[in-house]
Formats: C-alpha cells, sequence, structure tokens
C-alpha cells in the first residue's frame, strides 16, 4: 500500500511533441500571405441595448481601410450556433451581451484597423440589463429572444420523492453556486481566410469541428459547400471553446469582399468578453436517507445561466439533469433543470459539460449525509452504489460496467486518506483529506446526430494514409491515431502518414467533443483493419505468387515467414487503388432520453490540502486517482489528459472565475482571471488507470478527455471540510469566507 | 509593421538626461524597464507622446558597499540583477526573496529597482521602508538624499539614482518581509507586510512595520510600532492592541476581488504570526 503511484508507463513521446514544447511549431494565427489584410471586430459596449444609429462612413475614409461591414454585408444567414441559429454575425438591432458583434473592419496594418474600430459610431439605447437566471424566468421579464428566457428545460422523474422523504432519517438539503469558468487556451480565437483564384474560400483557423464550420459558413455566405475549405488542426488548446463558431464569419466576409487574406487574431481581452464559457449554475439538492445509509429520495433542481445565446446550451443542461444522481441507485428521484437566458455573455460548450457542476453538488450532498449518518463517505458511497448491470443514471439501458465500483476500491487503497492529520505543528495551517467519485458519459448521447468514421490507404509513397476528421487541440490526437493505427494494421509508425484537420482530405467524423475522439478512432480501426489488410495481401499474393494465407502486414510491408517480400510502396498500382473507409454512429441507448448516454467512464479522486488560517488559501498537497476507462491507448497521453483535467479542476476549485457585475467582466485579461500556475499544483499526482472492462465489453477505451476534471472540486471542498469543519457551497473557494468562517466555527 | 507615434529620448549620461529633462517645458514621463508603464497602458491609459527614457544611462546600473557599510543600489539595475546580485544575497536575502515574488522572470529582466520604487505601489517598498532605506535622486536643481518614507511625500518630479540601505552591525535583528497574491507566484499583491526588530542588549531597540499590497501606497505603521517599542514584552494583550492600531493605521484599497476588510485581517494574521516567530527565536533575549 506505501507504493501508490501512477501505474502507467511512460510511452515514446508525441509525434507532435517536439515543435508545441518548444514553440517551433507554427498555428494558423502565426501564418501570413502575400497583401494580407487585418481583420478586426468591434463588439457591443452595452450588455443589453437597443442599436439607434450606426455609421461607418469616418471609418471607411481611414486612408489604409480596405472595408469596413455591418450586417447589411452578410450574403447568407445573418446568424450562428452549433444547433439553433440565434446568434447574429452582426446584431442590427439589439445587443444582448457585451460580446455582440456590431462591425468589422480589415485593414492594411492591425492598428489601422484598431483605429478604424474607433471611428464607427454606434448610438446606443441601453436596455434594463438582465444579469439573474432567476429574475429572468420571471414571466414579467423583458424576454431577450421571441420565444422567452427560459431557453431549454430538462427533467426526470423516477418513484415519488414526496412519498421517499418522510422515510428518511436524515435530509440534506443544500445550495450550490458554481462559477463561470474560461477555457483559457493558449491560443486565442483567430486564423487567415484566403480567396483562392478558382474561387474558393480557404479558411485556415482552429475549431473542433472543420466540417460543422464549413456546413455554417456556408449559411452565412451563402456559398455551396464545396466551395468554401476549412483547415483546422493543429490549434492551441480549445476544451470545448471553439467547437462553436467565433471570428470565423467575420474574416470570411471580409476576405470575400476585399479580395484579399484577411487575418483576425484575437487579444486576450476581446476573448474574454467574446468567447463562450462554462455554465454557472445554481443547484439545490435535497437529498434523504435511512439510519442504514440506504438513499431513499433525491430532489433537483438546476438554474444554468447559458449567456445570450443558445450555443450548445440545451444539452449541457441535459447532462446536468442526466447525471443528477450519478452511480448511486436512488429509488425516488425529481430533477427539474432550467437553462435560462441573461445578457451575462454567452455560456456553452466546455470540457465537462455539466458534469462538473452537478457532480460537486451531488458528491457534497454525499459528503453531508455520510457526517450527519457518522458513517465514512466511502461506505457510504459504496453502500448505495449501482450494480455492473443496472440501468444509467435516467433508467436508460447502458453498456453494463462496475467502472464505479472499481475505482472505489483502487482509491480506498490511496495512503492519503489513512493519514494522520494532526501530524501538524503549526498552528496556522490545518490539513484534511476528502474524496468524491464520479461517472461520466461519453458522446453526444440519444437523439442527437453522432456520426463518425474514417479512412484509411496506401498511397501513391507507398504510406497508409489515415484520416479523420478529428482535430489536433493539444490534447494528442497524433499519437492516439498513431498507436491505434499501428496495432491494429501491424505496421510501424513510421509507414503512417496520418491526415486530419482539412475538410478536402479528410472524411466526416464527427466533432472532436464528448470524450468521443479516442473511442471513435479505436472503433474506426475496427471496422478497417480487416477489410485493408485483406486488399493488401490479395494485392500482394497476386504480386508475388504466394499463397495469401501465408502472407502478413508487417512493418514497411508485407512479410512471409520472417522475411519481407513487397514494400509498401511495392504494393501500390495507380489503377488498382488500396483503400477503404467506414461510417458508423457513436454507441447509443436504445431508450428515448434525449442525450441519453450508453457508454460511461469513472473517477474517483483523494486530495490532501493545507488551509492557511493566516490568508485562507487553500493548498492541494496530494492528489490520486482512479480511473476506468477501458484500456489505455497512449499511456502519456492519458497522464496527461488526467493530470491536466485534475490541474483545471483545482483552477475552477480554487482560483478561476469570470465574474461579472452588471453583466460586463470584471476580469478582462490574465492580470485578475486567476488561472493556476506551475507553483499552485500538487508536486505529486498519482494516476491509477483500471483497464478492466466488464465481461464481453466490445465498446473498446473510452475517451479521457473530461473524466479527470469532474471529480476533484468535490473532493477538495471535502478536504476542507475535514480541516476546518466548515462546508463550502460556493466555488471558486472565497479566503475570505474561510477566514471568517475560522472566527466563526473552529 | 507597429507605427510608435511615442518620442522617446534614450539619453547615455546622467547629465545627457538631465539637460535633456531641464529642456522640455511639459512634464515628461520618465521610463526605465516599462514594464509598469506597460500594464497601464493595457488597462486604457493612454500612452504618453514623448518619454525620457533612462534605461540606457551607463552610470547608475551597479550594486556596491561603500566604507560605512551602506549598500548603494542603482536605479536603473534589473529585478533579476539584484536579486542575483552576491552582495544581496549575502546582506539582504530577504530583498532578493522579495524580488523573486515579483512578476516572473521575464519580466525581471526588464523590470528595475528604480522603476519599482517610483511607482509607489511596488512590492520592494514594505521592505525598504523597514530598512530605513534613503534615496538618492536627482531634482532640477541637483543630487538629493532623503529617506525613502520622506521621498514619497515630494510631490515635485524628480529622478531616483540609487536606493541606499545602512547595514547594522547589530545582528540580533528579526527581518521579515511577507507577500500574499491571489495565487502562489506570478500574481499582483493583496497584502504585503515586512518588519524589523532589533534587540540591543535587553532592549527591544528599533522597531520598523511597514505594509502595502495591491493599489495600496505602502506606508510605515508608526502607531503599531510604538506599541511593540514601548511595552517591550509581546503578551496577549498587547498582540490585542497592536491589532487594533494596525485596524485605524492600515488602510488598504479594496477591489472588486478582495475587501479592505479582508485584506485588513489578513495583514493583521501575518503581523501576529511574524512576532509569535519571532518570539520563539528572539524572545528570550530578554526579559
Ligand atoms: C506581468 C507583470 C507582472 C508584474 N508583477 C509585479 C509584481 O508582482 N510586483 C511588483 O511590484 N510589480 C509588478 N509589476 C510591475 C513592474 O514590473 C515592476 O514594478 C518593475 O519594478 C517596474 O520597473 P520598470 O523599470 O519596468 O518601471 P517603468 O514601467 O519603466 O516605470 C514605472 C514608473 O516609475 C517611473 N520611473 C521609472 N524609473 C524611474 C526613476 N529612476 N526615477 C523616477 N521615476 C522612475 C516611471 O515614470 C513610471 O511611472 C509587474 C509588471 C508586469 C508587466
Amino acid at each position: 500500500m506505501a507504493d501508490y503511484t501512477s501505474n502507467l508507463a511512460s510511452s515514446r513521446p508525441r509525434p507532435d511533441g517536439m515543435g508545441k514544447v518548444t514553440g517551433a511549431l507554427n498555428y494558423f494565427t502565426d501564418l501570413q500571405f502575400p497583401n494580407m489584410l487585418y481583420g478586426k471586430v468591434l463588439r457591443s459596449e452595452h450588455p443589453h441595448a437597443k442599436i439607434q444609429q450606426l455609421n461607418i462612413e469616418k471609418a471607411e475614409q481611414l486612408p489604409g481601410v480596405l472595408a469596413v461591414i455591418t450586417s447589411k454585408d452578410v450574403p447568407g444567414l445573418n446568424g450562428f450556433g452549433l444547433i439553433t441559429q440565434d446568434q447574429p454575425v452582426f446584431c442590427d438591432q439589439v445587443v444582448r451581451y457585451v460580446g455582440d458583434a456590431v462591425a468589422a473592419v480589415a485593414a492594411i496594418t492591425p492598428e489601422i484597423a484598431e483605429r478604424a474600430i474607433k471611428r464607427i459610431e454606434v448610438t446606443y439605447e441601453p436596455l434594463p440589463i438582465m444579469d439573474d437566471p432567476e429574475s429572468a424566468m420571471n414571466p414579467d421579464s423583458t424576454p431577450l429572444h421571441s420565444g422567452g428566457n427560459i431557453l431549454h428545460e430538462a427533467s426526470y422523474e423516477n418513484g415519488d420523492v414526496d412519498e421517499g422523504f418522510p422515510l428518511c432519517d436524515v435530509i440534506i438539503e443544500e445550495t450550490y453556486l458554481l462559477p463561470r469558468q474560461m477555457h483559457a487556451y493558449m491560443e486565442t480565437e483567430g486564423g487567415v481566410f484566403v480567396p483562392e483564384r478558382d474561387g474558393r474560400l480557404s479558411v485556415y483557423a482552429g475549431t473542433q469541428h472543420g466540417y460543422k464550420d464549413r456546413l455554417q459558413l456556408a449559411r452565412i455566405l451563402n456559398l455551396s459547400e464545396e466551395r468554401i475549405r476549412v483547415i483546422s488542426s493543429p490549434m492551441g488548446g480549445s476544451f470545448g471553446g471553439k467547437d462553436e463558431l467565433n471570428i470565423q464569419p467575420y474574416g470570411a466576409i471580409l476576405a470575400l469582399k476585399t479580395g484579399r487574406p484577411v487575418k483576425i487574431h484575437q487579444s486576450r481581452r476581446e476573448s474574454m468578453i467574446s468567447g463562450i464559457k462554462k455554465h454557472p449554475m445554481k443547484i439545490t439538492m435535497k437529498t434523504g436517507a435511512k439510519k442504514t445509509g440506504e438513499i431513499v429520495a433525491h430532489e433537483v433542481r438546476i438554474i444554468a445561466d447559458t449567456g445570450a445565446y443558445a450555443t450548445l446550451g440545451p444539452a449541457v443542461l441535459d447532462f446536468a439533469v442526466e447525471h443528477a444522481i450519478g452511480p448511486y441507485v436512488i429509488p425516488n428521484v425529481k430533477t427539474k433543470g432550467y437553462a435560462v437566458f441573461t445578457n451575462n455573455g454567452v455560456a456553452g460548450e466546455f470540457r465537462g459539460f455539466g458534469g462538473n457542476q452537478i457532480t460537486f453538488a451531488l458528491e457534497g450532498q454525499i459528503d453531508r449525509l455520510a457526517d450527519d449518518l457518522h458513517m465514512s463517505p466511502l461506505k457510504l458511497r459504496k453502500k448505495n452504489l449501482r450494480q455492473g448491470t443496472d440501468p444509467g443514471p435516467v433508467g436508460q439501458m447502458i453498456a453494463p460496467t462496475n467502472g464505479d465500483s472499481l475505482v472505489l476500491d483502487e482509491i480506498t487503497q490511496s495512503p492519503l486518506l489513512a493519514l494522520d492529520k494532526r501530524d501538524s505543528d503549526n498552528p496556522w495551517k490545518k490539513t484534511g483529506v476528502g474524496v468524491a467519485l464520479t461517472m461520466h458519459g461519453g458522446g453526444l448521447g440519444f437523439g442527437r446526430m453522432d456520426p463518425s468514421g474514417g479512412k484509411i490507404s496506401l498511397n501513391h509513397e507507398g504510406k497508409i494514409e489515415i484520416a479523420f476528421g478529428f482535430e489536433e487541440v493539444g490534447q494528442g490526437l497524433l499519437a492516439v491515431i498513431e498507436n491505434i493505427t499501428t496495432e491494429a494494421i501491424g505496421c510501424s509508425s513510421e509507414d503512417l502518414h496520418i491526415v486530419i484537420g482539412d475538410t478536402d482530405k479528410v472524411p466526416h467524423s464527427g466533432s472532436s467533443t464528448a470524450s468521443r475522439g479516442t473511442s471513435m478512432i479505436w472503433h474506426s480501426l475496427q471496422r478497417l483493419k480487416g477489410p485493408f489488410k485483406e486488399k493488401l495481401l490479395d494485392t500482394a499474393a497476386k504480386r508475388s505468387g504466394y499463397q495469401k494465407e501465408q502472407l502478413c502486414v508487417g512493418e514497411k510491408g508485407i512479410w512471409l515467414n520472417g522475411q519481407r517480400i513487397l514494400t509498401f510502396e511495392q504494393l501500390f498500382l495507380e489503377n488498382e487503388p488500396i483503400s477503404i473507409d467506414t461510417k458508423f454512429d457513436f454507441p447509443t441507448t436504445p431508450n428515448s432520453i434525449p442525450g441519453g448516454h450508453f457508454l460511461y467512464s469513472f473517477a474517483a479522486v483523494a486530495v490532501k490540502v493545507e488551509v492557511d488560517l493566516i490568508t485562507g488559501a487553500i493548498k492541494v498537497t496530494d492528489i490520486d486517482q482512479a480511473v476506468s476507462a477501458g484500456p489505455v491507448v497512449n499511456p502519456n497521453g492519458y497522464i496527461g489528459q488526467i493530470e491536466g483535467g485534475t490541474i483545471m479542476a483545482l483552477g475552477y476549485t480554487l482560483l478561476e472565475e469570470a465574474a461579472m457585475q452588471q453583466s460586463r467582466y470584471t476580469t478582462e485579461n490574465f492580470d485578475t482571471y486567476i488561472l493556476p500556475t506551475i507553483q499552485d499544483i500538487p508536486p505529486k499526482m498519482n494516476v491509477r488507470a483500471i483497464e478492466d472492462l466488464w465481461e464481453g465489453d466490445m465498446y473498446g477505451p473510452r475517451g479521457v478527455g473530461e473524466i479527470g476534471t469532474v471529480a476533484l472540486a468535490p473532493a477538495i471542498v471535502r478536504a476542507i471540510y475535514d480541516a476546518t469543519g466548515h462546508w463550502v457551497t460556493k466555488l471558486p473557494v472565497s479566503r475570505e469566507e474561510i477566514l471568517h468562517a475560522r472566527e466563526m466555527v473552529f | 509593421m507597429r507605427i510608435l507615434e511615442t518620442t522617446v529620448s534614450s539619453p547615455t549620461t546622467i547629465d545627457e538626461a538631465w539637460t535633456m529633462w531641464k529642456s522640455y517645458e511639459e512634464p515628461i514621463t520618465f521610463i526605465a524597464g516599462g514594464t509598469f508603464l506597460q500594464t497601464k497602458w493595457e488597462k486604457g491609459v493612454a500612452v504618453p507622446s514623448k518619454m525620457l527614457h533612462l534605461g540606457d544611462v551607463l552610470e547608475y546600473k551597479q550594486i556596491y558597499m561603500d566604507t560605512e557599510r551602506q549598500i548603494h543600489i542603482g536605479s536603473f539595475v534589473k529585478l533579476a540583477e539584484c536579486k542575483n546580485h552576491p552582495l544581496i544575497a549575502k546582506t539582504l536575502p530577504q530583498l532578493s526573496q522579495t524580488i523573486e515574488k515579483i512578476a516572473a522572470p521575464a519580466v525581471r529582466n526588464l523590470g528595475t529597482i528604480g522603476g519599482n520604487i517610483a511607482n509607489c505601489v511596488g512590492d520592494t517598498i514594505p521592505l525598504l521602508l523597514a530598512l530605513d532605506a534613503e534615496i538618492l535622486y536627482l531634482n532640477k536643481e541637483g543630487r538629493q538624499r532623503i529617506d525613502l518614507q520622506d521621498w514619497f511625500e515630494i510631490t515635485e518630479c524628480s529622478i531616483i539614482l540609487e536606493v541606499i540601505i545602512t547595514l547594522d552591525d547589530e545582528e540580533k535583528s528579526y527581518l521579515f518581509t511577507k507577500k500574499i497574491g491571489r495565487r502562489e507566484a506570478f500574481s499582483a499583491s493583496v497584502v504585503t507586510l515586512a518588519g524589523k526588530l532589533t534587540v540591543k542588549g535587553n532592549q527591544l531597540c528599533k522597531v520598523r512595520i511597514a505594509a502595502g499590497g495591491g493599489e495600496t501606497q505602502p506606508s510605515r505603521l508608526r502607531n503599531v510600532e510604538n506599541i511593540l517599542q514601548h511595552d517591550q514584552i509581546i503578551d496577549s494583550n498587547v498582540l490585542k492592541r497592536v491589532y487594533q492600531a494596525l485596524m485605524t493605521e492600515y488602510q488598504p484599497v479594496e477591489d472588486v476581488f478582495y475587501s479592505s476588510n479582508y485584506r485588513l485581517k489578513v495583514a493583521s494574521n501575518l503581523l501576529i504570526s511574524e512576532l509569535e516567530k519571532w518570539r520563539g527565536e528572539y524572545g528570550g533575549l530578554y526579559k
């Protein structure tokens, strides 16, 4: 037990590692083209206002300005949005948040573009600001959109809570407040838009889904999709933040209008104001249990502040509703959630997808119950855990799994939990430990088009070309493709030519989101490998005269009895192309529950914290994490995702908040939006990967992009309670609150 | 293509700087490393049309000790150089520690010690106040030397040339400096507190406590100093009065992230914990 370290062997450096670490790699925002112009977007000064007048003349007159565009210049649909196109490319009547675009310019230098923006005259009539979702829900409130302020309602009911609560010996009722987190990708939104000689438009801009950008841009530009080429990988981070369109419509319209390449690259300040964020949520939970620890009833109300436009707000809410009981069996459940329009920026997709918020509340309830029941938190969890073949959290059929129980058993071994916390001799420090558990659905879920696919072929250079429509957002996609493909085909990594991020070259794989990339690549290769190897061997047999059954695909070619008899290059023939593609859907539950998932991953986290009684600061000194997500495809990538996700969650728990007052950001840059740095993270983190799947499981590795972000916050809050006796309900943990509590409680 | 719309003059000697400065009719902005000014511009403060750049001045770029055990730190010494200087590391390690907590390496390679003091909210100031540092500066009349605390009171414009710290031979002094930021590193200060307690014979003969942080201009807390010096023995009763004094004397500026009440609590906790530490280490020296 003393030896509790990461059980993942270090693997080879990833193919794109060196370029990224040294900074040698060029991102699209580093690109330069001859005659390139610089674009800039004028965004609203007001969170909510009528546009009375818009005058661009003075900007147009500025020497060096080549185009000034407004809503009048949008050739097609003046709107975008992954599901509902309710966000105007340019507002012409009303602005609904401080990032709303009103106009854009293209000029020969960024400075001139900046000055031109300042010369655009907009007269606004400020309207009442809707900065609180609960008041916005009020039927008397001014509607921000024609359908009213409730964007989406979601609910789940099972049993009868009204009958359940009277049976309980202990009932915990608490409200949890979760902050607006920023993705804080290294590379802010940007790219270059190039009108080509043949009349097509090339878009060099990072996104999580090139084809989706192409579709959205085609609608806006009134062009057929084929006339747009989206080149979209690699990019400097996304975390869900670049799945939706951002600057692409402006760059595209400016490029088409001027006939010249246009670059737009947002400053951090522009990114902060215009970019989407994680949903702030207010979650009230009432949970009751019997003396024995059996949880009987659970009532949940979720209010999600979705900001000014829809984007993926409805799906995030569905996810939170689905995960409201997590991996526990509770006979009486009533969950009701609302995603509400406000003037507070725009909330949308973010790593964790609503799971972070709901799990914070749920695990908080379990911990408080354990406390009231005088039961160990681990024991209470274990007692109420679902069994391997039980249905999923919303009663749906899921792939059988006991991942929850495996991670719980594994984390029980963490030496952190056996710690004697009274060892500190510093009167100004208190230490505590905490643990939390979570499950997280992968894929988009029931009722959402979730097709994927890939293509494998032998190219003229004798390389095995493997192509996917997924994007490299920093997650290590190339290493995943490389590992899965070489293992499936039997070739070496040098034999591969990986193609991603270019709509002219790749098949449709769906978005690089929802922890689906790794999983879908594995599924693709399970389908591709047989027919592809078959074709290679057929050709080889024909060419060599040997019997096909005796041949096998290996490094650099076709092998017979330990001898290479043909190279891949020799196998290629122009008029006999060897190429296989596959199309399929992400496995989903058969039950018709909007967004209901079929495949889940699990994590349990143990942490140790040190509470500084001088400042109220919390220092996380150790983190152990057990993860069950199927076989590990790439050990370094796996550790990277879990550790990286954990640190993102550490920021969420202790430091990060895109704070607003009156629907305006009070954090406009990284000097006030505080991210963890290397000094804020524990020197030691252990990741224990559990690769076992339920017997007969055919679904392979699950993605690990999100699971590492979910369980940390409740574990930290439990540890703070352990140290101080004070329960935190609002993130990020306020140092002021800790100092105050110290005077009151401990 | 970047277009700079500011005229910058870069004298190479201090006399040249002085002559240039005197020839300007309107007030002119001095710039050394430019790292503090940059943060203002980033927040939307207008870039001045004219600047006098002092970073190329040859003099006042060194650190030395004179025969009277006075350490002279040239105003244009970069923060990083100051932090790593052997003389500072040996005689004033607390200054190195303080600088280590300012910004990040790249900023410390550009920012100067003079700029840190002249911007009036720099993190080195509380420690320098606790050390009774003096300032050598240049006004339109010539060179002047003055206590750091008094330099802040001067309203006329001046160029800082040196900060001078007199090392006392009293070995029984306890010097501390604490910066509390919003995270462990690379953060603006929320509270900065520094102090020096000097014991001679059986007497706590000198007490210096100074506090700043954020937009709060650092200053000495004279009432707190007086209580400690007067009462000599630091028991819980004295600590209570110290706390009271601090509450009235330290007036931290608040922002949307931290209230002044929080800053006060942190400052008093810091002070009390340091006094406890001091008592543990040195308290037995006098009874
Ligand atoms: C990212 C970042 C983080 C930072 N973090 C910190 C921090 O944690 N703590 C901290 O204290 N500071 C911080 N700073 C501010 C700054 O880096 C330091 O205060 C630095 O010491 C300023 O020195 P400088 O030479 O760059 O000053 P400048 O910016 O050149 O000048 C600062 C001010 O002093 C005046 N001035 C400069 N030199 C003289 C002189 N010799 N005589 C008279 N007036 C003069 C200038 O006119 C100006 O008003 C940070 C800055 C940045 C960009």
